[in-house]
């Protein structure tokens, strides 16, 4: 199956993508901005989450909660999201509409309404995202606590969702200076995907995105960390929590690099499914844990392999070493052909559900865009993994799995004395 | 502040659509095997992937008036074990062909639905037709899926939303299977191998039953494997229908869930609506969408963008094959509780009293006919949507000639939905919170029944 695309840049610095896929009459547009929490200041963490909210709040020509109204009202479906590394925003609409997506993406580029009474509303309504999502929920604390014990970089180090007293601290006047900062268009990628034709598609980008002038490009994070030289551990009292859990955190390397499609791979031998190694022996098994489940998140930069369980005991001894054990025969045994192949066809299956919609296209498209510079990976990143052989696994578990690599934080239920 | 420089003007409003594009429902084909069962086949080639599902269709079962959420327990079980395959074997096959299988089960139905890279569509298929004909459920596995499913069912019991979403259909059914959102402790107890093999014996019968194959595939190819795989699949042991009528609400009624340490009022406000198969079901959903279907909606911009009082208010019918509902929610601050509900009666007042403005009922059929053909880009949407036909005995026709039933509802239409569907004096009030809290604020809407949380919600 091939994606076919077109890749524009405007005068202006704006990275556009385009493809085309006719099958129904809907198009998909997706906005990213080369910002996320990484690009934040100590001191003010959640900011770029903040403003994600921000940009839903009104620009010259749109309303607050215009932008929400305008889309459903056409028929269609939007919403945004911030992650560590960028802040996405995104539509799909019956793709006569092209045109009115476009329009409110570049309204709010070119002149968000960034005011204090929006910002300390869109303050308080963060603060109880946090407290509904983290705060008041069992284990969220440490889920959190997690990255900043493992991370001697703050960047990659600390919350998106940002410190309470971060998010107290922040003025109107630096949320006006972080959209003049990062969001321009030579800081963002436009990638549209479904029922276009390219021209068509070209010609409208440029009516209403050309004239947004660009602006100096945002300093580039530093996001190194240093060689890990010793086992982390950490052990956190939680009063919502009922039984104990943990998450274990190996340090792993950046997106696309030779190790990274192994790690993945392994990633899904260890903890996909219920034929998955973790959950056979940790849940079926022995009965041990209640939960397992696991996360590769490889970003541009210093990245985490991180597995977290609950356990059915008393405390987390016996799962600690049942998942130890799991691992270091990964180690010793490697994997065997039947299960990597089972891990790419896992690989593979997911891979092309993304591409089953729009949305999906255009954000796979936007991704390999912005963080590598090349579209044309979408056709060619699946066969990476699938060129994978069982004794790259073997190498990648033995880098990766050792202590001295590792960060533990665990979860014992009841209040702090 | 604005980016931009002064060069051009940036147009002040956005530009007028043009004409939509094309849409029609994927186009398949109906076919039937020697013993009744229905094979429906849509080829989608967009993606190298194939979903395949069968329903079947059991009709109101007498033990799970019994055993309520008995269906769904079964459905959960024909993935942990058949004659030829132990729970590991399935799962180990499931993920070998990097495919999801999921079951559900309910008082209409039960089904089985797998997806999958198209090179093992035969493998699934297989698989499918294991589950469907041969399940074993073991003992031990049931054993497994108990404690699974009790634990589950104690943090649900946690969840204000669930609570108040069971308690309204327990009001609003009564003794009528509907009245059952899933199982309770008791039936989950109780529930034992003999029902399952008895609910499968008498119920799994190929003349009531579909199987959909929707993606890369052909006709020719699914019917060959039909026929060998279900062929020989016979019919069910008659059993006697269970004749219930949906009591009606005659009077309104109110209901507390007492959750003492609760920071936030959930308000559920519930009445008797159609069923999916009756021809007022779409202008109920175009009425609907005016009302609180979206964040674009009435119940939306009222109580969250204006006042404030929640995240977020919703209304939304639920159509069963015999009946159905319609529920108007929303979680709000405590303090806030009385005005909310003023709001909400305030808001149904004026849906009943007043014709909709004809570019506000442009606007919910622009929504409602946008989002439709967005849904249908996954073949796993595709095939549920013509297992829905089946399930509710719906014409082959229906999603091609939906949008058209969509844009034909005229703002008197709307009023008659309204008036129909929802009645102030007869609806099922509850709410989930402090009781001490909440009890002076309701006892004005009429006889207040307080519940506790982790009691059985009648």
């Amino acid at each position: 199956m091939e994606v076919e695309f077109q890749q524009h840049v405007l005068a202006n610095g704006l990275r556009v993508v385009l493809s085309r896929h006719a099958a129904l009459p809907c198009v998909a547009v997706a906005l990213y901005y080369d910002v996320g929490s990484r690009n934040e200041t100590p001191g003010r963490s959640g900011f770029a989450h903040l403003f994600e909210h921000m940009m839903f709040e009104g620009s010259e020509h749109v309303g607050k909660a215009e932008h929400m109204k305008r889309i459903a009202n056409a028929g269609g479906q939007m919403n945004g999201s911030t992650s560590e590394e960028r802040t996405n925003y995104f539509e799909t609409l019956p793709s006569n509409q092209l045109g009115l997506a476009l329009w409110l993406e570049a309204d709010r580029m070119r002149s968000l309404q960034v005011t204090r009474e929006n910002f300390e509303n869109q303050r308080a309504t963060v603060k109880e995202e946090r407290r509904q999502h983290i705060d008041n929920q069992p284990y969220g604390p440490a889920s959190l606590r997690v990255k900043a014990l493992a991370r001697e970089n703050w960047a990659f180090g600390h919350p998106v969702i940002g410190d309470m007293a971060d998010l107290d601290a922040a003025t109107v006047e630096e949320a006006q200076a972080f959209f003049r900062l990062h969001y321009a268009p030579n800081n963002a990628v436009l990638s549209i995907a479904g029922d276009i034709e390219y021209d068509d598609a070209l010609a409208q980008v440029q009516r209403y995105f050309e004239q947004i002038p660009r602006n100096e490009p945002p300093p580039e994070p530093d996001t190194s960390e240093p060689a890990p030289t010793a086992e982390k551990h950490e052990v956190l009292t939680d009063e919502r929590a009922v039984l104990p859990g943990f998450w274990l955190a190996y340090h792993a390397p950046p997106r696309r690099t030779p190790d990274t499609y192994p790690l993945l791979l392994l990633q899904r031998i260890l903890l996909h499914g219920r034929s998955s190694r973790l959950y056979r022996s940790l849940i079926k098994e022995h009965e041990a844990a209640i939960e397992c489940v696991g996360f590769a998140e490889f970003v541009r930069g210093p990245s985490l392999f991180m597995i977290w369980a609950v356990s059915k005991g008393k405390d987390n001894e016996q799962c600690k070493a049942i998942i130890e054990a799991e691992l270091q025969s990964v180690v010793e045994g490697g994997a065997t052909e039947y299960e990597l192949q089972k891990a790419k066809n896992l690989v593979k299956a997911q891979y092309l559900d993304r591409l089953q919609t729009s949305l999906g296209r255009a954000m796979v498209l936007a991704e390999f865009m912005l963080y590598d510079g090349e579209p044309s990976l979408v056709n060619t990143e699946l066969e990476r993994y699938l060129d994978v052989t069982v004794a790259d696994v073997q190498r990648v578990a033995k880098d990766y799995f050792g202590a001295r690599n590792r960060t533990t934080v665990e979860v014992m239920p009841g209040t702090a004395p | 502040m604005t980016n931009e420089g002064q060069a051009t003007r940036f147009p002040t409003a956005p530009p007028t659509p043009g004409a939509p594009g094309e849409f029609h429902f994927p186009a398949f084909t109906e076919d039937r095997l020697d013993n009744g069962l229905c094979v429906m086949v849509c080829e989608d080639r967009r993606v190298p992937r194939v979903c395949a599902t069968m329903l079947i269709t059991t009709g109101l079962v007498r033990d799970e008036q019994r055993l309520p959420g008995l269906s769904g327990v079964l459905a959960a079980m024909l993935k942990e074990g058949t004659a030829a395959r132990s729970a590991d074997e399935i799962a180990e096959a499931v993920d070998f062909m990097g495919a999801e299988l999921e079951t559900a089960g309910n008082q209409d139905m039960v089904q089985a639905s797998i997806s999958m890279l198209d090179e093992y569509f035969i493998d699934g298929l297989e698989l499918l037709a294991e589950l469907t004909l041969q399940p074993a459920f073991p003992d031990k596995e049931l054993e497994r899926l108990r404690g699974r499913e009790l634990a589950a069912l104690a943090a649900k019991h946690a969840q204000p939303g669930y609570l108040g979403r069971k308690a309204c259909y327990r009001a609003l059914y009564g003794d009528h299977p509907y009245a059952a959102l899933d199982a309770t402790r008791e039936s989950l107890t109780a529930i034992s191998r003999p029902e399952l093999v008895g609910f499968r014996d008498g119920h799994f019968d190929p003349s009531r039953a579909c199987l959909v194959v929707v993606g890369s595939v052909t006709r020719h190819e699914t019917l060959r494997m039909a026929k060998t795989l279900f062929g020989a699949w016979t019919p069910a042991k008659p059993t006697e229908p269970l004749a219930v009528k949906v009591p009606p609400v005659t009077a309104r009624r109110v209901v507390i869930v007492d959750f003492p340490n609760a920071v936030q009022s959930n308000i559920f406000l519930a009445g008797h609506a159609v069923a999916y198969g009756h021809p007022d079901y779409v202008p109920v959903k175009v009425m609907n969408q005016v009302l609180g279907g979206s964040y674009a909606s009435r119940l939306f911009m009222n109580l969250r963008e204006e006042k404030g009082y929640t995240y977020g208010a919703y209304s939304r019918p639920d159509a069963r094959v015999e009946a159905g509902s319609l529920i108007a929610s929303a979680a709000v601050r405590n303090e806030v509780t009385a005005d909310a509900l003023h709001e909400f009666f305030g808001e149904f007042d004026r849906i009943r009293d007043e014709l909709v403005g004809a570019e506000e009922l442009a606007n919910a059929k622009a929504f409602l006919t946008g989002v439709f053909p967005i849904a249908l880009e996954r073949i796993e949407e595709v095939a549920g949507h013509i297992v829905t036909l089946k399930l509710h005995g719906l014409p082959d026709t229906y999603w091609d000639t939906y949008r058209d039933a969509i844009n034909a509802v005229t703002p008197d239409e709307a009023r008659a939905m309204a008036q129909r569907t929802i009645r102030p004096d007869e609806m099922v009030i509850v709410v989930v919170g402090r009781a001490d809290h909440l009890r002076p604020i309701l006892e004005p809407y009429g006889p207040v029944t307080v519940l506790d949380k982790n009691g059985p919600l009648h």
